[in-house]
Order: structure tokens, then sequence, then C-alpha cells
């Protein structure tokens, strides 16, 4: 059968490796990508497992790789991403890749701390030219008045300043904070000394640049004025608690400009070292630039096949490792065997050994990149277990096909399958490039989807006869109304009566006659239609999925499901919905332009249906329409109804008695048997 | 109206939240694994398998406890602040006095540390972080209580808490200490009544939770106190009036002498009995505070039972904290080759 209709049919194997071989033989496995093996050290610790000094130094690694993936990134660099696949490198090689990230990490962790410093002292230079600069003007502009400022605002206070010696020298402090921090600043220095300092706030108007994580910190100066050793000793306990910075602001205007002019050469000066350090480490980052994407790969891979062969169990020289396989890639997987005993030289072939086992296989399907999109949706309800029908192929032509006919517009159809199309042609420079936006990468791997629901769109729409919500009339319309101009002028509305204004015996070639885009009852009749149809497909497209579980019960041979729950299910099914379904058939044929005043109401009859009510009136839509419709109305209910209890009752009444014979000793005859088993336990018994 | 009811509406995402952040305590094996670590790499290794995750994925090695207590720290600060910046009142509210006991350790720990001449920049990282507010860092210019509360603690949640001990004198060792417990006894006073104001489970929940923090404070209290020159009047005034313990209880600790006295007063008290008789300082014995510790695990774990309440963020934070406290015992076990007593964690779940 099928590999896309079941599962592929899958093996359990026991493959015995040599200890130097098991590393290149897991990449080659690896690579081919066919193979999950079982972990057979589930209770053993994660640091307690063979391998795990390896899987340590490719945490190590990878630490640094991030640290240095981190910087790179902070310099605003892209890291190029160029495709290649490098394979696993050999564990030999992982001594040099080690030696070289280090030296990398330590380079870059030079450098950085070089430049910190650097940045750190760029930065306070910065700062103090800012505060002399404004204490400049500051005091060009008060510079008389400050202690008079000063006596006004502490006036206020006047307790709080008894006992002050007011003759002592008028210090202050100048420097930078925070501006978040200033509001807390003002205030602690307030409850602080009662007061008795003028402060004096300026926004800084630069920003500066944080030396350590790059962002962007706004200061502001501060000015503090006090009176007193005391008050100086505590003002600066404040600052220092507060991260503000004091500068050392000398007291005469000539050496304000004098320290100005000199802070100015040393920017000067420093900037060059800066520039000389940042291109240093540019160089640095540069190198690393290009490989990192690379390194990281190989990086990954080696801790993968680290993590691999911690699941096998070790015996003297060799490795165990437990795998599931399709069947079909057991050649290839011997190959990728062989090529991983070749390089790494090993003598001793590994061997590959059937194992018998009860287990349930997991399910695989080898899908191509059609199927694959529908597979996902397919998988997003539930993966079939192995061996039951895979709903997927059928889905690639039915869900495209009910969101057309839901959609139903060639217009809107046409551009979607023209975007599905473009996805497709343009699918190997799409798919390289890694689209970090979910959305699009949803698009993207829906693109056979998207391009199968726009064609299905335009043939739904078609058939609606819209495009864009206008119709075509291609083939002429067949409707041929016999109107004077003058019944034209009097109405507005004009009726047309099929029995007068239509071809009868033809209808529009394809689709719906176009002549009902203009019709007032437009959405009224194809409302009808639309729901008809929709109510015929849905109830196919029910039937078809209940009609595949029978091959699930023959292939695990429940025959007895066939009877408690596939045919309950059909005649519950058919007798109501494929019923209506018949209905809808007879009701289309019979009923022509003539006879349509006395046609039967769906509706009313299928409630009447339930509610045991017929009506023998003549031509009343309640009326029955066929003769003998009671009895098999009343022989369709009944079977439904009696389909329920079969359906909720028997199975489990089945499982308890199995149950308890095979408790009693008996031999198991109901087991829903994995085919491995039935295949190899079974003959020999 | 029934506060249950309405309950989801506000509050209903993060106690989900919550559950799930409850689902990731380590578990009893995972503790089983961790015991038998060899190194702190070891550690870190069967530490990724569990809720933590990488979180120390970024650290060279070799590790250092210090670096597993800041991390493990910081996580649990992240899950809080994330949690206290989505909380609605009165929710936030409820989160707010959780972060109040950080910071009285804080401010406490700055006290202690200048009291000592250390700096003020070496000492700030030190402090929780659940616990930290701008005016922590002029705490090294409070030399008496008084300044300590104009200064620093006026405009702060915690002020007040400190009213009753407000003083003129000179802070030196014992002050602080009185200063600490009498913080934390307004504080678990007023915690308490603010639980009980939101009533239903809450209350219930809440309430019992605190009563046994409180009753276990006056136990320490006491026994910490033989031997010094705490006076007994000046003791009585720590016990925090909201236990099981008050009042009787309370005043019959006040009138104690040595241990055994104490232990005659916890007699009177099944719940305490129990933690009193099975406990010594012997070798193969537990100690009375693992005792405590146990028990408010216990007390934690039940906070969980009840739906729509606010103790299970209490009942996490305290649990979680115990997590760091076990998981820092058994790597300083690991780290410093002193196996004997590594098993002596308290497990949780």
């Amino acid at each position: 059968m099928g590999s896309l209709f079941r599962s592929e049919e899958m093996r359990l194997c026991q493959v015995f490796l040599q200890k130097e071989a098991a590393y290149a033989c897991v990449s080659e496995l690896g690579e081919l990508g066919q193979v999950q093996f079982k972990d057979l050290n589930e209770n053993v610790n994660a640091f307690q497992r063979t391998f795990v000094t390896e899987i340590r130094r490719c945490e190590e690694m990878e630490r640094k790789l991030r640290y240095t993936e981190k910087e790179i990134l902070k310099e605003g660099m892209r890291i190029p991403d160029n495709l290649e696949n490098p394979k696993a490198p050999a564990p030999k090689e992982m001594n040099d890749l080690e030696v070289e990230f280090e030296k990398v990490d330590t380079e870059l962790r030079q450098v950085n701390t070089n430049n910190e410093a650097l940045k750190q002292n760029h930065l306070e230079l910065m700062e103090l030219k800012e505060v002399l600069e404004l204490t400049q003007t500051y005091f060009a502009a008060y510079g008389q008045d400050i202690q008079s400022m000063m006596d006004e605002e502490i006036q206020g206070h006047e307790e709080a300043i008894i006992g002050r010696q007011q003759t002592a020298a008028l210090g202050f402090y100048v420097g930078t904070i925070s501006r978040e921090k200033v509001p807390v600043f003002e205030r602690v220095l307030k409850f602080i000394t009662h007061s008795t300092v003028f402060v004096r706030i300026e926004e800084i108007p630069r920003t500066f640049l944080d030396p350590v994580s790059g962002d962007e910190l706004h200061k502001c100066m501060f000015l503090v004025f006090f009176q007193g050793e005391q008050l100086r000793t505590r003002v600066k306990k404040v600052c220092e608690g507060m991260r503000g910075t004091i500068y050392p602001v000398p007291d005469t205007q000539k050496e304000r400009t004098e320290m100005l002019i000199g802070v100015k050469t040393r920017i000067a000066d420093l900037e060059t070292v800066l520039a000389q350090s940042n291109e240093h480490r540019m160089r640095v980052l540069g190198k690393a630039q290009k490989e990192i994407r690379s390194w990281t790969i190989k990086v990954e891979k080696i801790k993968a096949i680290y993590h691999t062969l911690n699941m096998f169990k070790v015996h003297q020289n060799s490795l165990i490792a437990e795998c599931w396989f399709p069947v079909k890639a057991a050649d290839d997987i011997r190959r990728a065997l062989n090529v991983g005993e070749k390089q790494s030289g090993s003598t001793i072939p590994s061997v590959i050994q059937p194992m018998v086992t009860d287990e349930k296989p997991p399910t695989y399907y080898n899908c191509n990149k059609f199927v694959i999109g529908f597979q996902h949706i397919v998988s997003s309800y539930g993966i079939a277990s192995y061996g039951e029908v895979n709903p997927a192929p059928y889905t690639v032509i039915t869900f495209p096909f009910l969101f057309a006919v839901m959609f139903g517009d060639a217009g809107h159809g046409l551009i979607m399958f023209l975007f599905g199309l473009f996805m497709v042609l343009k699918e190997k420079s799409l798919g390289s490039k890694k689209m970090g936006n979910e959305i699009a990468n949803t698009f993207f791997g829906g693109r056979y989807i998207i391009m199968m629901m726009g064609l299905f769109s335009i043939y739904t729409g078609l058939i609606y006869n819209d495009v864009f919500s206008r119709s075509l009339n291609i083939f002429g319309s067949q409707w041929k109304p016999v109107t004077l101009e003058k019944d034209l002028r009097i109405n507005e509305d004009i009726q047309l009566d099929p029995k007068y204004d239509h071809i009868n015996g033809t209808a529009y070639f394809f689709g719906i006659d176009p002549i009902w885009q203009g019709a007032k009852n437009k959405i009224l009749v194809l409302n009808s239609l639309k729901m008809k149809m929709a109510i015929i497909l849905g109830v196919i497209h029910m039937l078809f999925g209940v009609s595949l579980s029978v091959f699930n019960h023959i292939h695990f041979k429940n025959y007895i499901d066939i009877f408690v729950k596939f045919i309950p299910e059909l005649l519950f099914l058919g007798c109501l919905f494929g019923y209506l379904v018949v209905l809808v058939f007879y009701k289309w044929i019979m009923f022509d332009a003539v006879s349509s005043k006395c046609a039967p109401s769906l509706l009313i009859h299928y409630i009447n249906m339930f509610m045991l009510k017929y009506n023998t009136n003549e031509c009343d839509p309640q009326a029955i329409f066929y003769k003998g419709q009671q009895g098999v109305q009343i022989t369709m209910l009944l079977l439904a109804v009696l389909s329920i209890p079969v359906l909720l009752i028997v199975k489990p009444v089945v499982l308890i008695v199995t149950r308890n014979r095979r408790q009693a000793g008996m031999r198991d005859v109901y087991h829903s048997s994995d085919p491995l088993l039935s295949n190899e336990i079974m003959p020999a018994e | 109206m029934i506060p249950e009811i309405t309950f989801n509406i506000d509050h209903g995402y993060l106690e989900g939240l919550l559950r799930g952040f409850k689902g990731g305590i380590l578990k009893q094996a995972d503790y089983l694994n961790l015991i038998q670590c060899e190194t702190l790499d070891d550690l870190k290794l069967h530490l990724q398998s569990t809720d933590y995750g990488n979180f120390l994925a970024n650290e060279p090695s070799p590790l250092t406890v210090s670096v597993i207590d800041d991390k493990l720290r910081e996580k649990l600060v992240v899950e809080i602040e994330h949690m206290r910046i989505h909380a609605l009142q009165p929710l936030a509210g409820f989160l707010d006095y959780i972060k109040y006991s950080y910071m009285i350790d804080n401010v406490i720990l700055l006290i202690t540390g200048t009291l000592h001449g250390r700096p003020i920049h070496e000492l700030l990282p030190k402090c929780h972080p659940l616990g930290t507010f701008d005016q922590l860092a002029a705490i090294n210019l409070a030399n008496t209580s008084m300044m300590l509360y104009n200064a620093v603690l006026v405009d702060t949640p915690l002020a007040p808490y400190i009213k009753d001990c407000i003083s003129a004198e000179d802070l030196d060792e014992m002050n602080v200490e009185i200063i600490r417990n009498t913080l934390y006894k307004s504080y678990l006073e007023d915690f308490y009544n603010f639980c009980k104001k939101q009533g239903g489970a809450t209350a219930d929940v809440m309430c019992e939770a605190l009563a046994f923090d409180a009753d276990r404070r006056s136990f320490i209290i006491t026994i910490n106190s033989f031997g010094t020159e705490l006076s007994k009047e000046d003791r009585i005034k720590l016990y925090p009036r909201c236990g099981n313990l008050y009042p009787a209880g309370l005043k019959l600790l006040g009138d104690c002498d040595d241990f055994d006295q104490v232990r005659a007063v916890a007699e009177y008290y099944p719940q305490y009995k129990e933690l009193f008789d099975n406990s010594g300082s012997n070798a193969g014995e537990k100690t009375l505070e693992d005792k405590f510790f146990e028990s408010e695990v216990h007390l934690m774990k039940k906070a969980f039972m009840q739906q729509f309440q606010f103790g299970v963020f209490y009942a996490y934070v305290r649990l979680k904290e115990q997590e760091i406290r076990n998981i820092i015992w058994i790597a300083e076990c690991v780290a410093q080759r002193h196996r004997a007593k590594i098993d002596s964690y308290i497990p949780i779940f």
C-alpha cells in the first residue's frame, strides 16, 4: 500500500557501532534524517551519561559564540547567511574550534574592557565639559546674587538655621546625576539638611552613551550651595548614594576657563584613541562575522550528535543503539554507516539487526513539498497512529475545493492563484531567505495550498458566475423577456415568468445565468441554490470520511467494528441526511416552471419527518409529494434512531466481555494488533 | 457580593500564570538527582532539564555558588515583577505587601553594613531587587532612627511602621535589631489586617499563614533574646500581635527566661508542640529553624488547595524562597565537598 495512504513501513533495529566509528556514523545518519533513536538510558541522570563532558564543552562553545554574536549585532552588523550547511566536524577538530573561539572570545573581551574604560573616561570628560560650560553661564548670570537668593529661599525655615554660623563661607558642589533620579535627589537633600542648602538643577541638553550597554543616558547638572562642613559631608554622602558624580570645579572664573581648555584638549586626544580602539574591535568582529553562522551550525551539530550518543548503551568497545527507520530507507542507512566507518577508519563494520517488538512504531509519511502543507493541516488535528489511514492525500483536493465553494469568486480567486503561483515559482529564492515574520512563513509554507485554493475558486466562481462580484455574459443569457417598451416605462420592476420568458429546454451553457445579476431576488435564489449544494457536498464529504474508516477496521482486523461502528454510522447519516440529499435532487428534477407553484417546501418536510406529520392536501407545500412517502420516512427515522444505541452500547459491552475472557486466561481474541507483531509472532504460533 | 464570583475578571490571568509557575517548582525526584551531583556543572546540567531552563547558560565555567544564587533570585524577581506590573488592585496592593518585607530586609542590611564601615555603593548591589527603592541610597546618612525616618523612610510605604521606634539614640547593633523587629511587627500586623479586609478565601489562607509567621517570629525573638541586654518589657513590645499566640501565649513568652520555658509555652499549642518536640541540635535531629521551615512549606502547599484567592501568590514566593535556599544548600555542599549533610534540604513537592 502507498506510503502516504498509511504510514511508511517502519522497522525497529538494533545497531552495534564501534566506539571510534560511532561519532561519524551518527553524523552521517543525522544528515540523512531518516532515523529515530530510542533513549536507552531514560533513568540515567543528564550529568551521568557517557558523553557529558563533550556536551559541556559544546555548551561552553555556544556561550562564547552567543557572546560574539551579541557583540556583532550590537555593532549593527548583519550576520550573513550564505546557506552553507557544513557537516559536523570530526571530534579532533573540536579542539581547534575551541581554541579558535577562545581566541575570539578573549580578544573581544579584552577589547571591550579597554573600550569600556576609555568610554567611561570619555563620558566623564564630556560631562565635565558640559558642567563647566553650564556653571560658567550660571555664575555669569547669577554669580553675585546667589547668597541673597539662598537667604530668600531659606527664610521660610528660620528655626532650622538658628545656631548655624552665618559667617561660614559658601561652599558648593557641582556634578551630574541621571535625570530620573532628580526628584528623589532633591527631596532627600531637603529632608537631610532641613532645606538649608540651595539646589539648582539644569538639564544637560545633549545625551551621553552608557559605556557598557551603549544606551542613551539623560543627565542633569546639579549645583548645591551650602554653608559649613557638616552640610558638606551630608551633601557628599547623598550624592554618592544617588550615584551622582561630583566634579571638582574651581571657584574663580579664570581657573574654570583654563580647566575647560584643558578638558577640551583631553577629549580630543581621547577621541583619537577611542577611534583606534573601535577600529580594532571592528576588525575582530568583522573576522568573526563571516564565520559565525557556520560555527554555530557546526557546534549545534556536534552537540546534537553527542546528545544522540548519550542515548546509546555502552557495551565494552561498542555502543548499542535502538532505532526506528522506514524499511525503504534501509539501504541509505547502510550506506551512511559505511561512509561513517570509512571516515573514522574503523575496520570492524557496524551491525544492523532487526528487532522483534510489540511496541507501536512511529508514524512517518514521506511527503513531497506539495503534500507536506496538507499533511501539516491534517496533523494539527492529530497524527494518525501507525497503520491508520492518512486523510491527507484526499485533503489535497477536498480542502481547496470546500474552501472555494465558500469563497466562490473567480476574480479574487485569480489574485489568490497568482499570489500562490508567485510563491511557488520563487520558491528557491524565497525559501532561502529566512523570513523572520511568522505570518509570512505561514503563507510561504502553505503556498501550494493557496495556489490550489485560488485555482478552485476560479472554477467555483465561474459556476456562481461571480467575477469581482459581477457576472459575465459569455454564452448569452437563456432568458428572453417579452416586454414592451410601454411596460418598461411604467414599471420600475418587471417580473419575468420562466413559463414565457425563458427558452425552456436549454440552460445557460456553464454556471448560473447572468441575468440574475440584475434581479432583485438574486440573493434569495443563489442562497437557496448554494445552501442545497452545501448540504449535498457536506453529506458526500462525511460519507466519504466514514467510508475511510472501513479500511482501518479491515487493516486492524477489527471486523466487529464494521458492524457496530461503520454500518450504524452509515445508516444514521444516510437515513437522515442522505435522504435529504435525495429529496433535493427529487425536487430539482420533478418540478418545472409550470408545476413549481405546488412544489414542496423541503425545510417543512424535513421537520415534519421528525414530527411524524403527513398532509394530503392538494397542491400544498406541506403535502406529501410522492406515493408511500410516509412509509419510507418512518422506516428511515426508525433505522436512524435504532443505530444510536448500537453505536453507544455494543462496543463497550464487547470490550468488557473480551477483557473478562482474557482475564479468565482465555486466548486474546480481540486484539488491535500491530503489523510487526502479526507478521513476526503470529506465524510462529 | 462573594469575591470568588468576580475574581477571574481581574485576577484570573495572573492566578493561572502563577499556577503554571508553581508547576515548575522542583519535585522530590529533582532533588534526588541534584544531591547526586559531583560538581556545580552537574547541578547546572540537571537544572537545565527543569523549568529553570538555561538560566545559567551565559555564565562562564567554573560556576560559583554566588552566581547560582544571583541567577535563581533573578528568575524569581522577574516573575514577581511581571505579575506586579500586570496586577490590578487589590492584588497589586497585595503584591506590594509582599515586597515590603524585602524592603525591610534591605534597610536593615544597609544599616548594619554602614555600621561596619562598608561603603554604600558596595552594599547596594547586595540588596534584594524586590525591595529596592530610590531613597535606600541615602541610608548611610542615618545614624539615629530619627534620621532614618526623616531622610529615608518618610515617604516610603514603610514610614508608618517605624513610627513606634523613633528615638534620637545612636544606631548600634542592638538598636538595629529592635528596629528590624519593630518594623516587621508593624508590617505583619498591617498585612494581616489588609488580608482580613479582603475577606473570603484570601482572608482564610493568608491569616493562617501570617499568624504562623508572627508566632514564629515571637518564638525566635524570645529564644534569641536570652543572654542579651534586651529587657522583658522591650521584648514583649516586639511580638507581632496577630498570631495564634496572641494574647495569652505572648504574655507567657514575655516571662520566659530560658529555652525550656519557651518549650513549656509551646506545649499549649499542639501545632507548635510538635515542632519543639521533634527538634534538637544533636546530629541526626533537625533544628527548630528547619522544623519551622518545614511546617511553613506544608502550610504554603495547603494554600494552593483553594482557588480565587491571593494566598497562592504569597505561598508561591515563600515556596520559591525555600527552593532557592534548598538549591543553594545543595550547591554549597557540592562546592565544599561536604556531602554528609547534603540531604537536609526541605523537600517541597
